[in-house]
């Protein structure tokens, strides 16, 4: 594990997407990251792991810029993006699935797809609509119904579809399964591999651990605030039984 | 025929006023929830800059760049950026207070720049008072032919560029939700700027444009225009623009045509034409939809770190005891030295603070406590001082006529609850306020009411052998009603009305889901703060032995919002602090020169524009900060303080380490941050806290 974070994290190495340095972050005195370091290389898919309250959506929200890194450097695409605002990350080609409702609730369906598509690519790129409502059926059946109308499920289908509609070079989910049923679970996830087919990198944020380590290349283990292990995730699978001894439990 | 249209046509070019105006509060409403109610200030400062260009011989393309172009927009850059860019997450109320300052504000700051002489208006490029040609043998003005033509195509430039830009569809996906419009690379702090620049464009044109209509450039018109602008905005439903456009133009014709067809010298033309404009605004807002409380939460709001509470953390016993002797001492002598030392006018303004105080408690009861706007409070504490002269008029003894005014003015506050209960946040401000103007526009005019300006005499009242005419008597009978009241409303706070009324205020929704009676709830709470401005209002009267309309014109409403909001709302104590300085800083005015005659109102304004850090309260932030370091300095001086307790990365025990200085850690926790109970870790204020830093259980 020590091996494989050396050789991501070395000097000029251009082939991680992404790459965290010594990152700690606070809410208010409230300190939630210490000197968190891992990367992600491109084309790679890499899951994030550990237990509630272990900081993985601070990881998530510092890396797309809603959540200021107080020291360390936060690297994305050759460029270093950790004083940059949340908008400019994005429009560089980090997408970032927010937990919970990820949409715009007062926006319709088209409009979230469009508001997506215009800020990130400009004009709306032409198909680009197309191309998300040909992917997910039922958002093309609710194309002008209120976003916040929505089922879970399809608010969790359009949020990852706004990332079809503009291809990313990085999407960053969180949690995009939670509180589906485990049919729609498989959804989700064959949509992940959709995406990381279009050449989108991944870093996944996950709780149903087998799914997402099956997927994934690579894992990154928190605790408490601290990368405890990462590296492929053969060699992390050991460290993950021992720091989340409770894992059978929450794979379905 | 040919009549009609002489009614009607002129209507248009003021509906257009209204169109402009609409327009722009529903471009800051859409991109940054805010409502602006300091949209006619800033209105009447174009207009003031463009007839000062034009007197001082600017040619008019130039007093119009400077005006409307330059001045305006930099205004309302200066607004969001400086106060409103802070609001997003916040509260109504927060929302609203910058704003109320700021209508207070600006038109004092330019009275004191300018003086107050008064500018005749000039218009923008025909001649205002010129018939151009005839429309079916109607003249049409230059003044109104200009207005029409620029609103119309001004106001279709703006629906076509929000479409085609995007920028609408940007303007509401920030609105919901800045954080998660920044993940789909919207730039949300120029969206929302964008908005106040081209609304305040519109707010500068509307002032350059109607400017000719009045006989002379005040801040006055330039508000009540804001009124058919706001019942405008509403009938577009606060979305809209087409619909506000048709509902501006036809509320400006339906002016025109009440005011050509209803028989004069009748009860219907006194009444009904002047509370037209309101009764629309009312109407609109309870049928209309977008403004009901169907406010979408920020679903990225747990990226900020908790808020603190409104609530007084519990002190260490040194400093409660030391500020409650400070406290006692404090008023002790201001009563003693009121009674004692004080020459009589200072006596009257004491007295003047106390009963203030009670007007003020009816906004901490509502606002404070309840979570409710209203912006009609001067219009209740009004109805009390009409209904007790009245009533001492027809000799009822003037204490039980007091009390009585206590009563009509609940029973009107139970009338203004009902149709608010649909309502919620800045909706209920806006329909109290329609319901003050009202007030003073119409009712409180009419000879059985508070017979106009004139207004009526009150007596100071006796109680069997005890006369309270003196100025000393009538203290001490204002100070028991305050004592009363204040331990009334404590009452209320400290039992279970209070504990709903907290829930209704964090959420109406949360608080029906509860079991709470949440209809019956605010009707109890408008009609018991009515109930207490009435009293206080009658207090008034009989102070001043006299009262007229102007004495509770509605923009009372919004001084008192602003004072007790600047000084602190969520108190008894507030609303008491907040009486007694608004009677002095009064006092100490209007002794100044004429032209200094709104500092008062600048001072509470400004008060107010620091308002959007410390919402619990000027005053009550200076308390606390004083009172901590009063507590550390007090901590100091018994024991030296353990540095490393409660450094980052500190292991278990960092917890029991501060609650060995002195006071059990853990109550203060509890009040400092209700919504952080991450597994038991204490939490100071001012320190960093590990999170994870609970002993280990497994690894
Ligand atoms: N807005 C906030 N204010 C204060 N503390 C916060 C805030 N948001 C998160 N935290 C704290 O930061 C720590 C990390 O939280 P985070 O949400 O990143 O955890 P997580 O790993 O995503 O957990 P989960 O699996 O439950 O989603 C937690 O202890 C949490 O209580
Ligand atoms: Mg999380």
């Amino acid at each position: 594990m020590t091996g494989a974070r050396s050789d991501t994290t070395a000097q000029g190495d251009v082939r991680s997407l992404l790459e965290l340095r010594g990152v700690e972050a606070s809410y208010g005195p409230y300190r939630a990251l210490f000197g968190v370091t891992f990367s992600v290389p491109e084309g790679s898919a890499v899951a994030l792991v550990g237990s509630n309250g272990a900081g993985k959506s601070t990881v998530a929200r510092v890396v797309s810029g809603l959540v200021r890194a107080k020291v360390g450097t936060i690297r994305f695409a050759g460029h270093d993006v950790t004083r940059w605002p949340a908008w400019r990350i994005a429009r560089a080609g980090l997408a970032h699935a927010p937990e919970g409702r990820s949409v715009f609730a007062s926006l319709t369906v088209e409009e979230n797809l469009i508001l997506a598509a215009r800020a990130l690519g400009g004009r709306p790129p032409s198909g680009a609509l197309d191309r998300a409502f040909s992917t997910f059926g039922q958002l093309a059946a609710r194309r002008h119904q209120l976003a916040g109308t929505l089922s879970g499920g399809e608010q969790r289908m359009l949020s990852l579809a706004k990332v079809l509609a503009v291809p990313q070079r990085l999407l960053v989910v969180d949690e995009a399964s939670f509180g589906l049923s485990p049919a729609v679970v498989d959804e989700v996830f064959d949509t992940l591999r959709m995406i990381r087919a279009t050449g989108t990198s991944l870093l996944v944020v996950e709780q149903h651990l087998d799914r997402v380590l099956s997927m994934s290349d690579r894992a990154v283990v928190l605790v408490r605030g601290r990368v405890a292990a990462e590296g492929t995730v053969a060699d992390v699978e050991p460290a993950i039984e021992r720091l989340l001894p409770a894992h059978p439990q929450w794979s379905a | 025929m040919s009549l009609f249209l002489s009614y009607l046509l002129p209507g248009i070019p003021y509906g257009c006023a209204y169109a402009l105006m609409a327009v722009g509060l529903v471009l800051t409403y859409r991109a940054s929830g805010v409502f602006n109610l300091a949209f006619g200030a800033q209105a009447f400062v174009s207009a003031v800059i463009f007839s000062i260009a034009l007197h001082d011989g600017w040619p008019g393309w130039a007093a119009f760049v400077v005006a409307v172009l330059l001045a305006s927009p930099a205004l309302g850059l200066a607004m969001e950026r400086l106060l409103f860019r802070y609001t997003r997450a916040a509260g109504p109320l927060v929302k609203l207070v910058p704003a109320l300052g700021l209508l207070i504000a600006i038109p004092a700051v330019t009275q004191m720049l300018v003086g107050t002489a008064t500018r005749l208006p000039s218009s923008l490029v025909l001649q205002p008072w010129k018939v151009y040609f005839h429309l079916a043998s109607t003249p049409v003005s230059g003044e109104e032919l200009s207005t029409t033509v620029i609103t119309v195509a001004v106001v279709a430039a703006f629906a076509l560029v929000l479409r085609s830009s995007g920028l609408g569809l940007r303007m509401r996906a920030v609105v919901e939700s800045p954080r998660m419009a920044e993940l789909s690379g919207v730039r949300a702090d120029r969206t929302s700027a964008a908005a106040w620049v081209l609304s305040s464009l519109l707010a500068g044109l509307a002032g350059v444009l109607l400017a000719p209509m009045y006989s002379t450039v005040a801040s006055s018109n330039f508000t009540a225009l804001l009124v058919a602008a706001i019942a405008a905005a509403a009938i577009g439903s606060f979305a809209s623009l087409p619909l506000t456009l048709v509902g501006a133009i036809g509320l400006g014709i339906a002016q025109q045509l009440l005011a050509g067809y209803l028989p004069s010298g009748t009860i219907l033309s006194s009444g009904l034409r002047p509370a037209f404009p309101f009764v629309v605004l009312a109407i609109a807002l309870v049928a209309g939809r977008s403004l009901r409380s169907a406010e979408v939460r920020d679903p990225l709001a747990s990226c900020d770190p908790p808020v603190h509470a409104f609530r007084a953390p519990a002190r260490m016993t040194e400093v409660a005891v030391g500020s409650r002797a400070f406290t006692t001492l404090a008023v002790g002598m201001l009563v003693a030295t009121t009674l004692v030392l004080v020459p009589g006018n200072w006596e009257f303004v004491f007295t003047l603070g106390v009963v203030l105080s009670i007007i003020f408690l009816s906004i901490t009861l509502l606002t404070g406590m309840g979570g409710q706007i209203s912006l009609g409070q001067a219009a209740f504490a009004g109805a009390g001082a009409f209904t007790a002269g009245q009533l001492a008029m027809h000799s009822v003894p003037v204490l039980g006529a007091i009390l009585l005014a206590g009563v009509l003015a609940a029973a009107l506050g139970a009338v203004v609850a009902l149709p608010a209960l649909r309502l919620g946040g800045i909706a209920v401000g806006l329909l109290t306020l329609s319901f003050a103007l009202l007030a003073t526009n119409v009712l409180f005019l009419y000879p059985w009411a508070g017979n106009g300006a004139t207004g009526l005499t009150v007596p100071r009242p006796t109680l069997g052998p005890i006369s309270f005419a003196g100025n000393g008597a009538f203290f001490w009978l204002s100070l028991v009603f305050l004592v009363v009241l204040a331990g009334a409303v404590k009452l209320v706070q400290w039992g279970t009305t209070g504990q709903e009324l907290a829930a209704l205020r964090g959420s109406e929704r949360g608080s029906a889901a509860i079991g709470i009676d949440v209809r019956r709830l605010r009707v109890v709470a408008f009609t018991v703060s009515a109930a207490i401005a009435g009293i206080g209002g009658a207090l008034y009267a009989s102070l001043q032995q006299s009262v007229s309309v102007n004495d509770f014109n509605y923009q009372f409403s919004l001084v008192y919002v602003v004072v007790v909001a600047a000084v602190g709302v969520y108190s008894v104590g507030g609303a008491i602090e907040a009486g007694v300085l608004y009677a002095v800083l009064m006092q100490l005015t209007s002794t100044l020169s004429s032209r200094f005659s709104s500092l008062l109102a600048l001072v509470f304004a400004v008060v107010a524009l620091t308002y959007v850090r410390h919402s619990e309260g000027v005053v009550a932030y200076a308390k606390a900060w004083v009172l901590d370091r009063a507590e550390q300095l007090t901590r100091h001086l018994q024991a030296p303080p353990l540095r490393s307790a409660g450094a980052p990365g500190m292991p278990a025990g960092s917890g029991t380490a501060r609650a060995q200085d002195g006071h059990p850690a853990s109550v203060r926790d509890r009040a400092d941050h209700p919504e952080v109970g991450a597994g038991g870790v204490t939490a100071g204020r001012s320190e960093s806290q590990d999170l994870h830093a609970t002993p280990r259980s497994h690894g």
